[in-house]
C-alpha cells in the first residue's frame, strides 16, 4: 500500500471516529445529499432506460435509426417516406444492413374470434438489422415483399401461446389477417416486439417505385453499423443522400433532413430527449445545492473545530494531510449518501416503473427503469463530484490552521473572513438555485395543471370509448375505383353507428376521427370571399370527420343553423358544422356564418358550406386552449381509422360489451381496440405531461427542502458562533427588536439576494423550455410571486427556530459561553 | 565534543501586520538551548511567550532573523518539511490539553504517529502503550476525554507529546488549567522526563513552577530582559532575604 493511500485509509477510519461522535451533523449532511444525489441517480436511471441503454438484440450499440427532420415543426421524427427510405437502401451506405417497418392494426380471424393486434410491417432486411431470427420457422423473406407473393405472416411469441396453445405443428396453417388469406410462416422468441411492442409480423407490400411520393406510408428505418464503421461515418454518407432528394424536391431536408439516433431516442423523440436531459439538468441543480448545503455544514464544522486542526497540524499533519482528513470526510459522507441515494432513487424508480408504463402508450418493454451498472457508474462519478465540491471549501480553510486557538485556552476561532464569505455566499447560491429550480417547476406543473384540468366544454363522465380500424382489403379492393372505396367506408360508418344505437344499453353512440381533445388534422382555414393580407392571417384550425349521431352522443346543441342528418350524404353537397371559435376566426364581422363556404387549404380539399355552429369543444389538449373545428360528415369524408363514442347505462363493462357486439354484427371480421372510458383515454394522452411535470414539482420540492435545510443549519450555526456576543448585547440592553434586527440583516441579506438572482434566472429557464415544447404556458406574474412567497414561507420556517434559540439566550450563560 | 546548541535562534523578529497596525511580537530575539536542559520562559500578557514557543515549534516562522536546529537553518524550510520535523522532533504539551474529543485517549495519542511515513500501526500502538504507560494512563486507553478529569487529560497529552519520542518538549502552562495537586504531578512527570534526558522549554507564569527550570528567560514586550541561571536566580533570592 502506498503511502498516500495508507494516509488515506488512517484520515478515513479517523472521519468515520468523528462522524459516529457527531451524529446529528452526520444525519443532516448525508441526509442533505442523500436528496440530491437519490434525485440525480433517479433522473440518470430514466434517461439511462430511456435513451441510452439498447434494446436487447445481439450487439446492440450497432443499431441506429435513422429520424428525418419535419419541416414544419423543424422536429425530428422518427418516420420518413418509404421513398426516403429506397433512397437510402440503394445509397450504398456503409452498413451490414438496413430496414424499414410501420407498425399497424391487423386483425386475425379464422380461428376464434377476430382479434386485433398490433402489427409490425416489415421489409425482410429488418430482420438482418434486429439480429434475431425465429424460433420456430422463418422469418420474413425478400421473396415475401414481391408482389403477387404468397401472403405470410410471422407471429409473436405470445400470440403463439395464447391463441394456437403454442402448437409446435403451427407452421403452415392458414389464418386471416385483416381478411386475407394468409399462411404462418415462423414464430419468434418470446420477448422479441420489435419495433416497440408489435405482436405479429407482415411482409410490407407498399413498392416506393410505383406509390405516388404523397401516399408514401410513414417508415421507421433502422440499420445495424457495418464492421469498423461509426455512426459518424453513416451519418456523413447520408449527407449526399438528403441533397438527392432534396434536389428531387422534398423540403425536409433543407435543414439536413436524415440523423441517426440511438433505439430509446427515436422512441422518446426529440422533444421528450430535450425535456429529460433538461430534467437532468435541473436535477444538476438540485444536487448543486445539496453540495453547497453540506460544504457549508463542513465548513461550519471546520470552524468549530479548528482549534482541533491546529492540533493535527502542531502534532506534524502537513496542509495535504490536513486536507485529506476533510476530504475523507468528504467522502464518507458522499458515499454513505451515494448508497442510500441509490436506494431512494432503486424505490423511485420501482414506484413509478408500473404506473408509468401503464400510463404511456406505445411503451416499449425493453425499457427497464432500474438501476443498471451505468446508473451506478454515473452515482460514483457524482458523487467523487459531489465530494471534492461539498468538500473544497473546509478543505481549504483545513489548510490554515489557528494558531491562536490552539495555544491560548478557551479561545474560539471564528470562521475567519474568507470561509465566512464563502459561507455567505454559499447560502446565496443556494437559495438562488432553489429559487430557480421552484420556478421551472412552477412554470412545468402550471402548464401541466392547465392542461390536465382544462374544461373540455362536454360532459365526459360517461363516455366510453374504443377504436376501430377498417382492413384495406376488405374495404378498399384492388381494381376498384376510390370513391366506391370511399363509399364502402362511408357505409361501414354508418351500419356500425345504427347497430350501436340498436343496443339496448347504448343511449346515444357515434364515430369520430379523433376524440376531443386528443388532437385534429391541423392546417389553414380559408374563408370564401375574405381578403388576407398574408397567407399567415387564415385562421389556424383544423378538421375532424364525424358522424351525425356524434353531437348528440356528447350533448352539443347547435348554436346556429343545424348539424348533419341522413341529407348529408356521400353524393349531396360538401357541408361543414364548425365551432364558436372557428365562427369568429374566419368571419371576424360577427355575422352568422350559416350558408358561408370554407375549406382547408390542402390538396383535394373541397368548399363547403356551413351549415351549423356548435359550441367550443377542446380539440387538442396538449394547446390547453379552444381552437377553430370545422366538423365534416364521415360520409363525405369517410376515415379508415375511426374512434367510437358512446353513452348509456351499465358501466364501462358492459357499454365495451355492446360496443364490440354492435362492431361483429356489422363486421365480424373486425375487432375494437384501445377499449376506454373517454377520462382514462385523455389522462393517457396527457401521461407524459403529468409524469414531467411531476418530476419538475418532485425537484422543485426538493430544492425547497435543501434551501430551506441550508437556511436552517447555517443560521443555527451563525447563533452558535454569536451567542456570547449576542449575550454581551442582552447584558449591555439589547431588546428583541434588536436581536432579531441583528440576525435578519445577515439573513434576510442572503436571501433575498439568492431571491433576486434566482427570480432573474427564471426567464432564462422559461426562454429555454419554450424553445422545446411549444405547448408551454407563458409564465404569469403568478409564477414570480408564487416562487417568492413560497421561498419567503420557507426561508421564515427554517429561521425560526435559531432566531427563537437566540432570543432565549441568557446573558450570564452566554458570557460563559465557549 | 558537538557544542552546537540543540536550538540557537540568532536576532529573532516577529511581526504582525492587522489592517494599518504593525505589531512586533518578538523583537531580535536571541537563545540557545543545549541538549538536556530544561528553560521556562516567562512574562506578562502580551509579551510574545506564544510567539517565541510557536518559532521554537516550527508552527510559525521569524518575520527576520535565523532559527538553527542542531545547527541547521529551519526558518527558511517550506510548511511540509516545517510539519515533518515537528512530528519527528518536537513534543507539545499545552494549557488547554488540545485532545481530539472524537478519539479515544489511545488514538489521540497515536495521532502524531499516523502522520509519520513509514511506521506500520503495531509500532504506533505499541509506542502509544508504552507513553501512556509512562504517565500511569494505560488504563485509560479507550476513555475519551470528556470522561477524563483535567489531571488525567494532560497526563494523556504528555504521553501524546513523548510518543514519538521528540528530542525537544514545548509546554505551553501545562498546568494552567489544573489545579495545584494535579498540577504538581505534570510538573514531577516533566522534571522526571528531564532526568532522563529531555530538553524542554516551558512558559509558565507561575514561580514555583519555573523554579524547576536550569534555567528562566523573561520575556517583555518581546525582548529577553533577563535570562538567569538556576544559580545566579538562587543566589539572588537568597540576597533578598
Amino acid at each position: 500500500m502506498t503511502v498516500a493511500l495508507r494516509a488515506f485509509r488512517d484520515e478515513l477510519a479517523c472521519a468515520g471516529r468523528g462522524l459516529a461522535r457527531a451524529p446529528g451533523f452526520a444525519a443532516l449532511a448525508v441526509g442533505v445529499l442523500s436528496l440530491g444525489l437519490g434525485a440525480v441517480v433517479f433522473m440518470y436511471g430514466v434517461v439511462d432506460a430511456m435513451l441510452l441503454r439498447p434494446p436487447p438484440y445481439p450487439q446492440a450499440e450497432q443499431l441506429y435509426y435513422v429520424n428525418g427532420r419535419r419541416p414544419d415543426t423543424g422536429l425530428l421524427s422518427d418516420t420518413v417516406s418509404l421513398h426516403d427510405y429506397s433512397a437510402m437502401r440503394d445509397a450504398g451506405l456503409p452498413v451490414e444492413a438496413i430496414g424499414a417497418v410501420y407498425s399497424g392494426t391487423v386483425y386475425l380471424t379464422g380461428e376464434g374470434p377476430a382479434e386485433r393486434f398490433e402489427g409490425g410491417f416489415v421489409t425482410a432486411s429488418v430482420f438482418d438489422v434486429v439480429g434475431i431470427g425465429a424460433a420456430l420457422g422463418r422469418v420474413i423473406q425478400a421473396a415475401d415483399e414481391r408482389p403477387g407473393a404468397r401472403p405470410v405472416v410471422v407471429l409473436g411469441d405470445g400470440i403463439w401461446r395464447e391463441r394456437f396453445d403454442a402448437d409446435p405443428d403451427v407452421l403452415g396453417r392458414r389464418v386471416r389477417v385483416n381478411g386475407v388469406d394468409t399462411e404462418i410462416v415462423g414464430v419468434m422468441p418470446p420477448g422479441f416486439s420489435y419495433p416497440v411492442h408489435q405482436q405479429l409480423w407482415l411482409p410490407t407490400r407498399q413498392d416506393a417505385s410505383v406509390t405516388p411520393e404523397h401516399e408514401s406510408v410513414g417508415v421507421m428505418v433502422m440499420l445495424r453499423l457495418a464492421q469498423g464503421v461509426t455512426a459518424e461515418d453513416v451519418q456523413e454518407a447520408l449527407v449526399p443522400v438528403a441533397r438527392r432528394r432534396l434536389a428531387e424536391g422534398m423540403p425536409m431536408f433543407q435543414s439536413g433532413g436524415l440523423e441517426l439516433v440511438s433505439p430509446g431516442a427515436s422512441w422518446v423523440g426529440e422533444t421528450g430527449r430535450q425535456l429529460l436531459w433538461g430534467l437532468l439538468a435541473a436535477v444538476g441543480l438540485v444536487l448543486l445545492i445539496a453540495c453547497a448545503n453540506v460544504s457549508n455544514l463542513l465548513l461550519a464544522r471546520a470552524a468549530w473545530r479548528i482549534r482541533e486542526t491546529s492540533v493535527r497540524s502542531a502534532l506534524g499533519a502537513t496542509r495535504s494531510r490536513l486536507v485529506l482528513h476533510v476530504v475523507a470526510e468528504s467522502a464518507l459522507i458522499t458515499l454513505s449518501a451515494t448508497a442510500i441515494g441509490l436506494l431512494l432513487a432503486a424505490l423511485a424508480l420501482d414506484a413509478i416503473r408500473v404506473p408509468f408504463s401503464n400510463s404511456v402508450e406505445a411503451y416499449p418493454p425493453w425499457i427497464d427503469l432500474a438501476i443498471h451498472p451505468p446508473v451506478v457508474l454515473a452515482a460514483l462519478a457524482a458523487a467523487f463530484g459531489a465530494t471534492l465540491l461539498a468538500g473544497l471549501p473546509a478543505a481549504l480553510r483545513a489548510t490554515q490552521p489557528s494558531l491562536d486557538a490552539m495555544l491560548r485556552d478557551g479561545g474560539r476561532a471564528g470562521t475567519g473572513r474568507a470561509a465566512g464569505r464563502m459561507a455567505w455566499s454559499l447560502v446565496v447560491a443556494e437559495v438562488a438555485l432553489a429559487a430557480a429550480v421552484l420556478g421551472g417547476a412552477a412554470l412545468m406543473t402550471r402548464t401541466v395543471h392547465l392542461v390536465t384540468h382544462v374544461d373540455l366544454g362536454i360532459d365526459s363522465g360517461e363516455l366510453m370509448t374504443a377504436r376501430v380500424g377498417i382492413p384495406t382489403a376488405a374495404y378498399m379492393q384492388a381494381g376498384h375505383s376510390e370513391d366506391a372505396d370511399l363509399q364502402r367506408l362511408g357505409e361501414f360508418s354508418l351500419r356500425y353507428v345504427e347497430q350501436l344505437e340498436a343496443q339496448p344499453e347504448i343511449e346515444a353512440g357515434g364515430l369520430t376521427q379523433m376524440l376531443p381533445g386528443h388532437g385534429f388534422k391541423r392546417g389553414w382555414l380559408e374563408a370564401e370571399g375574405v381578403q388576407y393580407a398574408s397567407p399567415d392571417d387564415r385562421p389556424d384550425g383544423g378538421g375532424v370527420s364525424v358522424s351525425p349521431s356524434f353531437f348528440a352522443t356528447l350533448r352539443l346543441q347547435p348554436l346556429q343553423g343545424r348539424l348533419f342528418d341522413a341529407t348529408d350524404a356521400a353524393d349531396s353537397e360538401r357541408v361543414v358544422v364548425i365551432n364558436e371559435s372557428l365562427a369568429r376566426a374566419a368571419w371576424p364581422d360577427g355575422m352568422s356564418p350559416i350558408g358561408r363556404r370554407l375549406r382547408m387549404d390542402q390538396p383535394g380539399e373541397p368548399w363547403r358550406t356551413v351549415i351549423g355552429v356548435v359550441p367550443d369543444v377542446l380539440a387538442n389538449v396538449e394547446r390547453g386552449r379552444m381552437e377553430p373545428v370545422g366538423y365534416v360528415p364521415l360520409s363525405q369524408a369517410p376515415q379508415r381509422f375511426v374512434s367510437v363514442v358512446v353513452r348509456g347505462e351499465g358501466g364501462p363493462a358492459a357499454l365495451a360489451a355492446a360496443m364490440q357486439r354492435a362492431l361483429v354484427e356489422t363486421d365480424p371480421g373486425l375487432a375494437l381496440y384501445w377499449i376506454r372510458t373517454f377520462d382514462e383515454s385523455l389522462a393517457l394522452r396527457t401521461a407524459g405531461f403529468r409524469f414531467i411535470g411531476g418530476m419538475f414539482a418532485a425537484f422543485g420540492l426538493i430544492a425547497l427542502v435543501l434551501a430551506a435545510a441550508g437556511l436552517y443549519g447555517v443560521l443555527t450555526f451563525h447563533v452558535g458562533q454569536r451567542t456570547r456576543e449576542i449575550g454581551l448585547r442582552r447584558a449591555l440592553g439589547a431588546t428583541d427588536g434588536r436581536i432579531l434586527g441583528l440576525l435578519s440583516r445577515t439573513t434576510g441579506a442572503q436571501v433575498a439576494l439568492g431571491l433576486a438572482l434566482g427570480l432573474a434566472a427564471v426567464p432564462v429557464l422559461e426562454a429555454i423550455l419554450d424553445s422545446m415544447l411549444t405547448w408551454l404556458s407563458p409564465g404569469s406574474a403568478w409564477v414570480y410571486v408564487g416562487v417568492l412567497a413560497v421561498m419567503l414561507v420557507v426561508a421564515v420556517a427554517a429561521v425560526a427556530r435559531p432566531t427563537w434559540v437566540a432570543l432565549r439566550i441568557d446573558p450570564a450563560a452566554a458570557l460563559r459561553h465557549e | 565534543m558537538d557544542e552546537t546548541p540543540l536550538i540557537r535562534l540568532e536576532g529573532v523578529t516577529k511581526v504582525f501586520y492587522a489592517d494599518d497596525l504593525e505589531t512586533h511580537a518578538l523583537d531580535r530575539v536571541h537563545l540557545e538551548v543545549g541538549e538536556g536542559e530544561f528553560i521556562s520562559i516567562s512574562g506578562p500578557s502580551g509579551c510574545g511567550k506564544s510567539t517565541l514557543l510557536a518559532v521554537l515549534g516550527l508552527l510559525d516562522v521569524p518575520t527576520q532573523g535565523r532559527y538553527l536546529l542542531r545547527g541547521k537553518d529551519v526558518s527558511t524550510l517550506p510548511p511540509a518539511a516545517r510539519a515533518q520535523l515537528r512530528n519527528e522532533r518536537i513534543g507539545f504539551i499545552f494549557q488547554a490539553f488540545n485532545l481530539i474529543g472524537d478519539l479515544a485517549v489511545l488514538d489521540n495519542v497515536m495521532l502524531p504517529l499516523t502522520y509519520r511515513r513509514n511506521m506500520d500501526p503495531a509500532a504506533r500502538r505499541a509506542a502509544a502503550l508504552e507513553a501512556l504507560d509512562r504517565v500511569g494512563m494505560a488504563h485509560r486507553v479507550n476513555h475519551h476525554p470528556a470522561q477524563l478529569s483535567g489531571g488525567q487529560q494532560q497526563r494523556v497529552a504528555v504521553a501524546r507529546a513523548l510518543a514519538g519520542r521528540p528530542e525537544i518538549l514545548l509546554a505551553d502552562e501545562p498546568t494552567g488549567n489544573l489545579d495545584s495537586r494535579n498540577g504538581e504531578a505534570v510538573m514531577g512527570l516533566l522534571r522526571e522526563l528531564h532526568r532522563d534526558g529531555a530538553t524542554i522549554c516551558m512558559v509558565t507564569h507561575d514561580p514555583r513552577y519555573a523554579d524547576h527550570a536550569d534555567r528562566q528567560v523573561r520575556l517583555f514586550d518581546g525582548r529577553i530582559v533577563d535570562e538567569d541561571g538556576i544559580a545566579d536566580l538562587a543566589a539572588r533570592r537568597t540576597a533578598a532575604r
